[in-house]
């Protein structure tokens, strides 16, 4: 029968960073990039919590991970924001079309 | 040599007006070189030559007062001094812009400045209708060169007199030149210049072997022969002086007696050198006798340089040259200067510095010698010359150097009366020529002459007394100065050729002069049958020859007469008559049209019968022919008054140098004046003989007998060609050489060496461009060439930048991993 421990989670949080992380690297669309951003940190707050329930007890690991929500919220908010200003400025969401810093 | 009673220092007498002399024609000068043009285009021509002559109007009424304030002086007092200001002073030298008037400047003063003022009225005849039209000049020029000549004579130092010097011979070359457009005339004035040039450098030599021989030779011989005058101590003594009263107290001075001091050591000023010279107890003398430069006396290289510088101004053999030449100026100029004035001036200074020529029978030996040599070389040569002017231009190099016999035996007094009678007899003749010339309508040539004393009685008689003059003929001056001089010759006993005293030389000069005398008659009187007596030859538009047949020197290929230039061609006598025709083929105007003030057109027209010129013509020769008449009142010979002559009474101040002369019986002189007359008189006798009226075929056959002889008497022994060939054409040799030598050598070599370095500046300049330019752009291209390649990776992709993030993290990762 499957035990379910912490090597679970923190397997779980990895792989969620890990398509997170692709997906930001590898996704045109800034709405996409955005939602990898999500994955990254909901990856962490796997681990957060992961770690609060097995390792150390408390409430401290949860109450981080609240954070982390709220945190990813208001990144969210901003980032579709800059996306907005992205899309107004080059008529696209297409992250490459912003490459204006070049040379 | 002995004094015979002790000479003190000059007295001088203040006179400060003496500057105004040569002021007079220096402003004349001045206002026609300034405003003569204008007043001649703006028909106000008159004001040239009332400026010119009032100049010289004034300058003889102050010269006239001069001289009456010298004469009520006391003998040894006549010494008028004029110090205007100080020109410069180094060490114990002063020199002042002074003028000073002694008997002999005071002489000179008055020929210059009567004899200036008559040539210039007769200029005023002469050069009116000038073609050059250039009145103004010409005046300009006349009266530039009287200032010169004044200051030559005036001034009292070697400075002044060096200045003046130079400015006759500018103005001489200014005078020649006048027809400047003409080449050949302008070649005269810069032959004149250049042959003065050598004189001048031996006039210089002279002079500074003088000063030398004042100065600091003294402390190389270490002999003192004054009683007080230390030479070392007195070098040294002057040598910090800057102001000329610093210099004259630190002077070295001798105490002469009753309390008369003189300042001795170098000095330019002819009454220090004087002094210094002349009184025994300074002992200068005697130690300028001792001094020695390689070898040779001091005193006679001075006397001989100081001559060279007289043979240039005064036209002795061998720089004559110049002298026949400058008949290329207008008439009036070859009156005054190149008869009566500047050619004087070698025998002003010769007389000026008796003194010294005095002190070494050598030099003065040769000046004797030359001059006797020249006269009668010169007299040769004017024998049968056909240009008027060039026969009068030889007969003044030979009467000059009767000028130089009577101040090289010795009797200065005869030299300077010799000059003055010769610049009033010799002044007369030349403008009689010029007014012949202007008469005959500018025709030179004797031959084309003749007959003129019917056309031209006033210039026919002047001449005619001047020839008497200059041939030497009792009652006319030429006679009483021509046979002092030559009897001072015969008995002078003061001679030494090559410091060996010479007896025999003084009568052999005299026996030179008197065949000289002989000629000097002969040629003039030549002259004056040729040209006033006879038939007229020219204007007929026919060369009518005077008994001699110019085609007979085809034999004389080349000659630099411009006037016998028809001679040259082999052609029949009626072609010969054509280039006549032609040659008065220009518009002529005829007699009618000559008034009474000279108008005279038509120049260069042979047509129209010669005329007597205008009344300032005639009125000058006539005051000239008087005054050749009455100098001879000056010199009234002692051995038929008793009492000497007036003017050597005058001029005993002056010429203080005495000359050891033979004794000799008056009954020796008396025969000597006869013998002076009678060749006088063997002269006329032969020109009258061969060519009165021209009527004699006897000059042409023994022309055609000696035709030889002829050729080289007639092409003045061809010395010019001489010159050309020995002087000319190496000298010219000579620049060409150099010439080439600086073209080929010198250039190539300052090509060569510009070659080498443009030949390194162009391996420098590839070092630098592709060298050091090269390492600098390198690294510059490397950057940016770096830079380029870099700019790669910053795309501006935030994703690429997150593959450096995680690249970077898994670097980080990994080395953690192989750390541990």
């Amino acid at each position: 029968m499957l035990h379910v421990g912490l090597h679970h989670f923190l397997v779980l949080g990895a792989l969620l960073f890990s398509l997170g992380v692709l997906t930001v690297a590898t996704r045109r669309n800034a709405v996409g990039v955005l939602m990898g951003v999500e994955l990254i940190l909901n990856g962490a707050n796997v681990n957060f919590v992961a770690f609060n329930h097995w390792v150390t007890g408390g409430i401290s690991g949860q109450v981080f991970a609240l954070f982390v929500i709220v945190l990813a919220a208001a990144e969210a908010a901003v980032g579709l924001a800059i996306v907005l200003a992205l899309f107004q400025t080059f008529r696209s969401i297409d992250v490459r079309t912003a490459d204006t810093m070049r040379e | 040599m002995e004094h015979a009673h002790a000479l003190g220092p000059i007295l001088t007498a203040r006179a400060g007006y003496l500057w105004l002399i040569p002021l007079f024609p220096l402003v004349g000068a001045f206002i026609n070189f300034v405003f003569g043009w204008r007043f001649e285009r703006s028909g106000r021509k008159r004001l040239v030559h009332v400026v010119g002559v009032g100049a010289m109007a004034l300058a003889f009424a102050v010269a006239v007062c001069a001289f009456l304030q010298l004469r009520a002086l006391p003998d040894e007092h006549r010494f008028l001094q004029d110090t205007l200001w100080n020109m410069f002073t180094a060490g114990r030298v002063t020199v002042d812009l002074g003028f000073a008037l002694d008997p002999l400047s005071m002489m000179m003063v008055l020929i210059i400045t009567f004899i200036g003022m008559l040539i210039h009225v007769f200029s005023i005849g002469y050069m009116w209708d000038d073609e050059a039209k250039a009145y103004w000049r010409f005046f300009g020029w006349l009266n530039l060169f009287v200032f010169s000549m004044l200051l030559l004579v005036m001034g009292d130092n070697f400075v002044l007199m060096f200045f003046g010097w130079e400015g006759v011979g500018l103005c001489s070359y200014g005078l020649i030149s006048f027809y400047y457009t003409d080449r050949e005339k302008a070649a005269a004035g810069m032959k004149a210049f250049v042959v003065n040039r050598f004189g001048d450098f031996g006039f210089l030599a002279g002079l500074l072997l003088l000063f030398w021989g004042l100065g600091g030779a003294w402390a190389a011989s270490g002999k003192a022969h004054g009683p007080t005058y230390e030479p070392e101590a007195a070098l040294h003594a002057t040598a910090g002086a800057s102001t000329a009263a610093e210099s004259q107290a630190l002077a070295p001075t001798v105490e002469v007696g009753e309390g008369q001091v003189v300042k001795v050591g170098p000095t330019l000023n002819f009454r220090e050198l004087r002094d210094q010279v002349v009184i025994e107890k300074t002992g200068i003398a005697e130690h300028l006798k001792d001094q020695k430069v390689w070898g040779f006396a001091l005193l006679a290289l001075i006397g001989i340089c100081l001559f060279v510088g007289a043979m240039g101004k005064s036209a002795q053999l061998p720089l004559y040259v110049w002298l026949p030449d400058a008949m290329a100026g207008p008439t009036p100029v070859s009156a005054l200067i190149h008869a009566a004035t500047m050619v004087t001036a070698g025998v002003y200074m010769v007389a000026r510095l008796n003194f010294i020529f005095a002190l070494s029978p050598a030099a003065m030996a040769w000046v004797a010698f030359v001059g006797a040599l020249t006269a009668i070389f010169a007299a040769s040569i004017g024998f049968f010359q056909y240009d008027i002017k060039k026969v009068l231009a030889y007969s003044t190099v030979s009467q000059l150097g009767f000028m130089f016999i009577g101040v090289g035996v010795g009797a200065y007094w005869a030299g300077a009366y010799h000059l003055l009678t010769h610049a009033f007899f010799k002044a007369t003749l030349f403008l009689g020529s010029g007014s012949v010339i202007l008469g005959c309508h500018h025709e030179q040539d004797m031959r084309k002459m003749g007959g003129l004393k019917k056309y031209m009685p006033i210039t026919r008689w002047t001449y005619l007394i001047a020839c008497w003059a200059i041939a030497g003929f009792p009652w006319a001056s030429g006679f009483y100065s021509k046979d002092e001089i030559l009897w001072k010759a015969f008995t002078s006993e003061h001679l030494a050729l090559f410091g060996v005293p010479t007896p025999w030389l003084g009568p052999a000069i005299y026996l030179v002069g008197i065949i000289a005398a002989t000629g000097t008659s002969f040629y003039m009187f030549r002259s004056y049958f040729m040209t006033f007596t006879g038939e007229y030859r020219g204007g007929a538009g026919h060369a009518h020859e005077h008994g001699e047949d110019p085609h007979a020197s085809v034999a004389a290929a080349h000659h630099a007469d411009p006037h016998g230039h028809h001679d040259a061609h082999p052609q029949p006598d009626p072609a010969h008559g054509h280039v006549h025709a032609a040659h008065g083929a220009f518009p002529h105007v005829g007699a009618a049209a000559h008034d009474a003030h000279g108008a005279h057109g038509g120049h260069g027209a042979h047509g129209g019968l010669p005329h007597e010129s205008p009344w300032t013509i005639t009125l000058v020769l006539s005051v000239l022919a008087a005054g050749a008449v009455l100098v001879s009142l000056l010199g009234i010979p002692a051995a038929w008054t008793g009492h000497e002559p007036l003017l050597e009474e005058w001029l005993k101040p002056a010429l203080t140098a005495e000359v050891a002369f033979a004794e000799k019986p008056h009954s020796w002189e008396f025969l000597f004046q006869a013998i002076g007359v009678g060749a006088g008189a063997v002269g006329f006798l032969f020109a009258w003989l061969l060519y009165k009226d021209g009527k004699s075929t006897v000059p042409a056959a023994l022309k055609q007998r000696f035709l030889a002889a002829w050729t080289v008497v007639y092409n003045k022994y061809y010395v010019d060609e001489l010159y050309d060939l020995v002087v000319i054409r190496p000298s010219l040799a000579w620049s060409r050489a150099l010439s080439w030598f600086d073209g080929h050598i010198l250039d190539w070599l300052v090509n060569a060496v510009g070659a080498v370095t443009r030949g390194f500046a162009r391996i420098d300049g590839l070092i630098d461009t592709y060298v050091v330019d090269g390492a600098v752009n390198a690294v510059a291209v490397l950057t940016a060439e770096g830079g380029k390649s870099l700019r790669r990776l910053q795309t501006g992709r935030v994703q690429t930048y997150l593959y450096g993030a995680l690249a970077g993290g898994l670097a980080v990762i990994l080395l953690n991993f192989l750390i541990h």
